[in-house]
């Protein structure tokens, strides 16, 4: 036989491997020789060196986590920084907890078709989707007023739309508030929660409709991130 | 065995727990070059890297008072910065991978050389695809079990496993070597005309 290399690294790291298979490595030499490279390629990349940060990262962290702490200053400074952090905010949650979603991504979740095999509540009919697949229009401003139907499909679809108007949107230094660091990490938290509970969805093959609503989940999620990070990108 | 977490010293801890910005300030000191390393090697990206090591310490401070000792501190800040390297690439996952979630990128040739070469190496590692480069950072380097890495990115173990193999055999490929006659580690290397 003729070990893979999962075989081979299965080895390299002392799992358990058939013993049909350790005996055919044992018995070769170049499979021996290659468990051996393995070995050295893993011991090359722990000595790789470490990477210095660059200056002035703190002190970009101190300065952020300050704004977010009281101060006697004057109110108009504060009111100016806790503004823009407070707008960014009220933003995120409005699009988390907006029901309808006008101007976002997704329509209720009583619009799911009856043709996708999932249960329809109000007999609406579907709603379809608007525009084309990028998230810009041809002035390269973001879209919000799409309107895609709540089926599993189109959510995938709108959830890949919203990652892929994340990816699109301008890179900033990371030179923002501690409290819009701090929406942005719990929306990124709960995100990776909900990629999470997809993947185990899929793996345990949960209902559809249970995945749908997981998906929609996401896309509100995606919705208020991309909101929030174009806000940031925004001069 | 990974490397060594640097050890935070107690008092510090508590100092930080109390909101103590000189403390946080140590603490930074302490892990932001291990935080900034892995953030660099799993994202390949010096300027995401840059975005993980703030998102990481903002969210080190936001929390530290909640810190129980559950886990080793350097263990449960390097948690932290994985998680947001995962979050960072979880994006492009979505709209690359295909159904075994690998993608191919990278596919550029890597200048051919030994794995003594640390260029190379790290070259090899960057031309990975997103997936396999943190596979294989995360198991070879930082020590974390397939069934760790599984939960980490949503997967299974076994999707760990396989994404190891196809690190290590595309890393194979990237570094131009083939198992060489006349040594355990050496490897035939085409630019060097070793073969």
């Amino acid at each position: 036989m003729h070990p893979s290399t999962e075989n081979l690294l299965s080895v390299r790291d002392g799992e358990p491997v058939d013993a049909e298979v350790r005996a055919a490595i044992a018995g070769d030499v170049a499979q021996a020789r290659e468990v051996e490279r393995l070995r050295s390629v893993r011991h090359a990349l722990r000595g790789l060196p470490e990477v210095a940060p660059p200056d002035g990262v703190w002190e970009r962290i101190a300065a952020a986590e300050r704004e977010t702490r009281p101060r006697t200053a004057s109110w108009r400074k504060y009111a100016a920084g806790a503004g823009i952090a407070a707008a960014v905010a009220a933003l995120a949650i409005f699009v988390i907890a907006s029901p309808s979603r006008p101007t976002g991504g997704l329509v209720p979740r009583h619009a799911i078709p009856a043709d996708d095999g999932l249960t329809t509540t109000t007999g609406e009919p579907p709603s379809t989707v608007v525009g084309a697949d990028t998230p810009f229009d041809p002035d390269g401003v973001l879209v919000y007023g799409r309107v895609v139907p709540a089926s599993y499909p189109a959510l995938v679809r709108e959830s890949a739309r919203l990652d892929l108007a994340l990816r699109r949107l301008p890179y900033q230094r990371p030179m923002m508030s501690a409290e819009t660091a701090t929406t942005i990490a719990g929306l990124e938290d709960r995100i990776a929660l909900i990629d999470e509970q997809i993947t185990y969805s899929n793996a345990r093959g949960v209902p559809q409709p249970q995945r749908v609503a997981l998906w929609g989940e996401r896309v509100d999620l995606m919705n208020a991130l991309v909101h929030v990070r174009y806000a940031q990108a925004q001069p | 065995m990974p490397k060594p977490l640097p050890q935070l010293d107690s008092a510090v801890l508590a100092r930080a727990q109390h909101g103590d910005r000189t403390a946080h300030a140590e603490i930074y000191g302490l892990f932001s070059t291990s935080v900034f390393t892995l953030a660099r090697r799993m994202l390949a990206s010096r300027a995401l890297a840059e975005d993980v090591l703030q998102d990481t310490f903002v969210e080190v401070i936001r929390k530290v008072a909640t810190y129980r000792g559950e886990a080793e501190f350097g263990f449960w800040v390097k948690r932290i910065a994985i998680n947001k390297c995962l979050m960072h690439l979880r994006s492009s996952w979505v709209s690359r991978r295909d159904s075994d979630g690998d993608e191919l990128v990278g596919t550029l040739p890597t200048r051919a050389a030994g794995i003594d070469d640390q260029i190379a190496l790290e070259r090899a590692l960057d031309d990975l695809s997103d997936t396999a480069r943190v596979v294989v950072w995360l198991h070879d380097v930082e020590g974390h079990t397939h069934g760790e890495i599984g939960r980490m990115m949503g997967r299974t173990a076994s999707f760990s496993k396989s994404q190891l193999a196809r690190a290590h055999e595309r890393l194979r490929l990237l570094l131009g070597g083939q198992p060489a006659q006349d040594g355990p580690t050496q490897l035939c290397t085409p630019v060097l005309k070793t073969c």
